[in-house]
Order: C-alpha cells, then structure tokens, then sequence
C-alpha cells in the first residue's frame, strides 16, 4: 500500500477514530499509521476540533407559544371530517362550505394593473403590528358637526403643531377624538363612551384565539350539510367562472346555490389589484409579490361575515398566514395561481379587530391588514362618520378606528406606515374614507356595499 | 507538505478521543417506551390529549432537528406545525416497526428538508420578509446563536462561544443534503447510527461512510477557523 493511498484510507475513518467508535482491529491500524505520519496526526486534531465544536452547539429552547400553536392545529384537524384526499385538503374540509359560499359571492372582477411603489414616509416606527397596543384609544363625545364644515376628511399633514381639536386632551399624543352623531344622542344625555369594540389592541390574540376556536364552530355549524371534499381540493375554476359553476364544484347543493347567487350581487363584490412590476425598492428587498386580493361579505341565516380570497401570479406554492408574533399561523397553502386561497369567515373570524394576513410565494410577499367593525355591524354602514381629530396617530389607528365607528370592512395593502394629523368631520363614512385614503396615498377600490380595498396609489 | 504542529504531539493523540455522541436529549427507561407506545395507541384511536402529550413530549427534539436543518427559527416553527400534522395524518399507517421517535423524526427531516430546499431557491426567504410584516426580529443565525445558553461567564467567553456556533452552524448549512441531516442527527441531536440508519432508510455503513466525510468535509470548511474552534 502506497503512503498516500494509506493516508487516504486512514482519513476515511478518521473521524471515527477520534470519536473513539472504532472496533479495535481497525483502531490498532490507525494507531499505527498515526505514529509515522505527521499529516494524518494534524488531520486528526483538526477534526478532533470539529467533532469538539459540533458538540458544543446546544439546543434551542424551544419557543414557549409553539406547543400550543401545534396541538390548536392539530385539533382543527382532529375535528376534520375524515377521508382520502391530500393532506392539505384534508385540512381544509372543514371550512368548505363556508368557503364554498364564498366562493359564490365572488362575481365580479375588475382588475386593476398598478405599480407598487414603496411608501417612505415617517411614521414607520409607529408600524408596530396592527394588533398591539397602540396607546391611542377613542373617545367619543357628543360634539355638534362644525357648521359648513366640508364632509368627510380634512387632512392637515403639513401642520407641525396641530391645534388642540376642540379643547380636548390627547391631541399632542396623536390620539384620535371622535365625534359620532351616528353612534350617540344628540341630547348629550348619554355619557362619553370608550367603544371597547373599536379597540384593535389586543385583539390580534384574541382573534387568532377566536378564529381558531371558531375553526371548530365553523365545522360545528357546517356539519349539517357536509361538503364534499373537492370543494377545495378540487382545481379551482377560472375566475370569471359563474356562480353556479362554482357551487358544482364545491359541491353545494341545488337549492342553496340558486339562494346564494341571489343573495351575491347585493352584498358582495369583488375587485382585483394586480400589483404591476415593482419599482426599485431597495437594495435586498424582492418587489412585492403580486395578489389579487378580494374581500366580500357572506351572507347566511341572516348573518354577514368575511370571506377573503387571494391569487398569486406565481405558480409556486402560496402561503397564507394569519396574525403575527406568538399568534402567528399558516392558515392556507396551496398553488399561487391555480388555486385561489379562500379565508372563509370563521377563519377571518368577527369583528371588530385589525389583523394582518401575509400572502407569501416564491420568496415574495404582501401584507394586508383586514379592519372590520363588529359583526353586528357587518354590512350595515353608519348614516354619518363620527368627527374626529387626529394629531399624528398611526394609519392604521384611523382606519380601525373608522372601521369599527362606522361599519366599513377595509382591507388595506401594507405598507401603512404614515402618520395623520387632521380632522374629520361629519359626513359620510365613504367620504371619510376616500379622505384618509387620499391622505394616506391609498386609493380606495369598492367592493361591495361597505366593503373596501385599500391598495397604494400610483 | 507537512504542517508543524507544536501543540500536538504524537503522545497527545490518543488523549483528543472525543467519546461518544452527547447525551441522548431523553433518556428513556422501559416504562417511558411504554408509556410513549400507549400514548401512540391512544392518539391513533383518535385520543386528543394522547397526541397533545406526544407533540408536548417531541417538539423540543423536532423544533431543533428543523432548526437545524432550514437554519431560519420561524421555518422551523412551521415546519414543528406541519410535521406533527402530517404525523397525526399519517398516524394510522404507524405501524411500531420502528420507534415512534424515529418515524417522527423522518417526517420532521422530510419536512424540513423540503423547507431548507425551498429557502435555498429563494435565498431571501419568504421569513425574512415577513418579518417585516409581522414586525417580528429576523431569524437569522444571529439570534438563532444568542439564544442558546450561555452560562455564567464572561462576555468575551459568551463572544467566544457564539462565534463559535455562529461558525460551525454555517458550515453546516453548506454541507450537501444527505451530510448535513447525517451531522445534525448524529452531533447534534444525539441519535444512535442505528436509529439515523432508520430514519434514513438505510444501513448503518452507509450512515457512519457520510458522517465521516461530512466531518472531513467540516473539517475543510472550517480550516480557517479551527483556532477560534480550538479555543
């Protein structure tokens, strides 16, 4: 045997050796290449010293929330009907009824091309999660709407020190002052009312709780009339496909399809942005991915709740995940572009609430947050929107606040991540809306009655 | 060429035998295998607590095992949900040929595998940009490395270690595949050849033949480093 070729084969066991696992024959036969061979001696330290390392790399604890997080996923599944069919769609039978209704209530689609330009704006550090604590709660009080003042937003940006909105605290710490014809008596008999329903603190947990809980409920409630499993699992048809083909494939029966697709054109609509190539963002950061992205209300024995629906441009596999933080979980996953991800509404669960829902595939990702008033007021938009005054609160303080005051389901395109100083006053909650948008440099696309998307305006 | 190695001398060799792999990270009597066999029995009746106490019992194991493998902590955390899913889903089909650790483990590294491939096409990974929206930090190994344990000891000792890591978890994100999941299960998590021979679906050969040559090829990864690692 050569030197090198027995150099060559000592290495090959070398790191046995040092572990000590090798029988002793082959030990002994090392040893004895070891004692007159120099290389093979520095070798040895060598992956002494890697062996020594990998070794010393300690577990990680484990995340405190994690458990928890898998064993509520485990029970949506637990409690899902039981049958062949994918893993995924197995997951989500459970919610294809619901779904399936939502599917239906999506027929129209106009899409709208744009090009996504990151917003820079001051403010960003205000952009923590939509769900945690702002500092900045409502106050409503009965204050007349000023006399011929213009309905609807009054942006007053430009402004560095606003003006104390009507003598009341709070203006230098950017939190909002509402006023709400539509929401008290004009008498002022009734005191100032801190709407604990408007809050979108804290409620990030609790909705992820409640949708999770309400994962079961859904099925609970859907148990009565089972839907196959192809409604999800089954490829999804075109977009443009009519109701009734939806409802065939999703398995609905005869006579609720015909029920729902009388129902859709009154309370849902949809309406498609497709995110153009984006613009150079920056040095690291992919463009954002491009979704259409449709939200609508469904209606069933009487009561609304949301449905959402996004379609990737990617083929690749899209995930949908809900909440953030702790909260944090893959809701759907599934094709970008074959197969449009439903969130049926007891997954995106009942107002009022702020929640983030991140679509990601392929590397890329968009970020919405879902603003809804409570689910008592879905679909019914207040006569009036309440005056309010902000000095500098966060975009997404306004537009929770404005969802859950007024009854509008907004679904805003993240980045929102400017400041508001300005004030609002009586009008109609649409027009206070275009106004914030048009301030927030958001366009407003409408999608049913008191439904709306908020995407970046060009 | 040889290289002139004063700190180790021929007597010295025999004195760097690293001993066997570390610890197991549970060690298991025979009442805790049986415990674990009626656990697995309960939870494939469809017993919802049984399967609790399983993921309570392994997610430590397979948050790292995952952890490891894609190297991103939020990765692992969803591939923790979608291994103990596709384990719960395919538990009927476990049949107790193998331990139940064992068949976890290779859904967990199929799982994980399959995310480490996905991150290696789209290098930056769909976490990191979520972490944007989730206004969560990055889990980058930066933070993956000041988690770990550190001990009572000085900060340049607490440096020290988290190079040290920060170095050896690199290099083993550049091994190929099937080094890296032999590494990680072996140095790392502490398994038996037999049990990674099982996970794998192979012998015990093959299993030893690729964990020495991913430590010969750590070894050159990491040559420019070896003093840091020597410490």
């Amino acid at each position: 045997m050569s030197f090198d070729r027995a150099c060559r084969k000592n290495r090959e066991i070398l790191p046995e050796y040092a572990e000590g696992s090798l029988p002793p024959s082959a030990r002994a036969q090392v040893e004895r290449h070891l004692a007159g061979c120099l290389q093979c001696r520095a070798e040895l330290r060598d992956v002494t010293i890697v062996i020594g390392a990998l070794r010393a790399v300690e577990p990680e604890p484990l995340p405190e929330y994690l458990v928890p997080r898998v064993q509520r996923a485990v029970h949506r599944t637990m409690n899902a009907p039981t049958g062949a069919g994918h893993f995924w769609a197995r997951i989500s039978v459970p919610v294809a009824l619901v779904t399936a209704v939502a599917a239906l209530a999506f027929i129209l689609k106009a899409p709208l091309p744009r090009s996504f330009t990151k917003v820079a704006v001051p403010g960003a550090a205000e952009s923590a999660s939509t769900t945690q604590p702002s500092g900045e709660k409502p106050s409503l009080t009965k204050q007349p709407g000023a006399p011929g003042s213009r309905p609807g937003w009054a942006p007053k940006r430009a402004a560095p020190s606003p003006p104390p909105p009507f003598g009341l605290p709070g203006a230098s710490g950017g939190g909002g002052v509402l006023t709400s014809p539509a929401l008290g008596p004009a008498n002022g008999s009734k005191p100032p009312v801190q709407p604990e329903e408007a809050k979108p603190e804290a409620l990030g947990q609790q909705q992820t709780a409640q949708a999770g809980a309400g994962a079961s409920e859904g099925r609970a409630a859907t148990g009565k009339t089972p839907a196959p499993e192809q409604g999800l699992s089954a490829p999804a048809p075109p977009k443009d496909e009519s109701v009734a083909a939806r409802s065939a494939s999703a398995g609905l029966s005869a006579a609720s399809a015909p029920q729902a697709e009388q129902s859709a054109p009154a309370v849902t609509s949809e309406v498609a942005s497709q995110a153009a190539a984006p613009a150079a963002v920056g040095k690291k950061q992919p463009p954002p991915l491009p979704v259409s992205a449709r939200v609508g209300l469904v209606q069933k024995n009487g009561r609304s709740s949301i449905a959402l629906r996004f379609s990737a441009t990617s083929s690749r596999e899209m995930k949908v995940t809900i909440g953030y933080g702790s909260a944090r979980r893959i809701i759907r996953r599934g094709p970008g572009n074959t197969a449009p991800i439903v969130l049926s509404a007891k997954e995106v669960g009942a107002g009022p609430t702020a929640i983030l829902i991140s679509v990601q595939s392929g590397g890329r990702s968009r970020s919405y947050i879902l603003f809804t008033p409570t689910a008592a007021r879905l679909g019914e938009i207040a006569p009036e929107s309440p005056r309010a005054t902000y000095a500098g609160a966060s975009a997404k303080k306004v537009l929770s606040d404005l969802a859950a005051l007024t009854g509008l389901v907004i679904l805003a395109e993240k980045p929102l991540d400017k400041t508001f100083v300005g004030e609002m006053s009586p009008g109609t909650p649409v027009s206070a809306l275009e106004g914030v948008s048009a301030d927030l440099g958001l366009k407003v696309q409408p999608q049913g009655k008191a439904i709306y998307l908020l995407t970046a305006a060009q | 060429m040889f290289r002139h190695i004063p700190t180790f001398g021929e007597a010295q060799y025999n004195t760097l035998v690293t001993g066997p792999a570390k610890d197991r990270p549970i060690q298991l009597t025979q009442a805790d295998l049986a415990h674990i066999g009626a656990l697995v029995a309960r939870a494939q009746k469809g017993d919802r607590e049984a399967f609790d106490s399983l993921v309570e019992l392994y997610a430590p194991q397979v948050y790292n095992l995952a952890l490891r493998v894609t190297g991103s902590r939020e990765e692992a955390e969803d591939c923790v949900q979608d291994a103990f899913l596709r384990a719960f889903c395919a538990l009927r089909s476990f049949r107790g040929e193998a331990a139940f650790s064992t068949w976890l483990y290779r859904v967990a590294l199929n799982v994980a595998t399959d995310a480490a491939r996905k991150r290696a096409r789209n290098p930056i990974s769909a976490s990191e940009l979520a972490s944007d929206d989730a206004d969560e930090p990055p889990p980058d190994l930066e933070r993956v490395a000041d988690k770990a344990p550190t001990g009572d000891h000085g900060p340049e000792v607490v440096f020290l270690a988290k190079q040290r890591r920060l170095t050896v978890l690199k290099a083993i994100r550049q091994l190929p595949e099937h080094q890296r999941a032999v590494v990680i299960l072996y140095d790392l998590q502490g398994l038996s050849y037999e049990e990674i021979a099982q996970i794998l679906r192979t012998r015990v050969g093959t299993v030893k033949s690729r964990l020495n040559r991913a430590r010969l090829a750590l070894r050159d990864l990491l040559a420019a480093d070896l003093e840091l690692l020597h410490g």
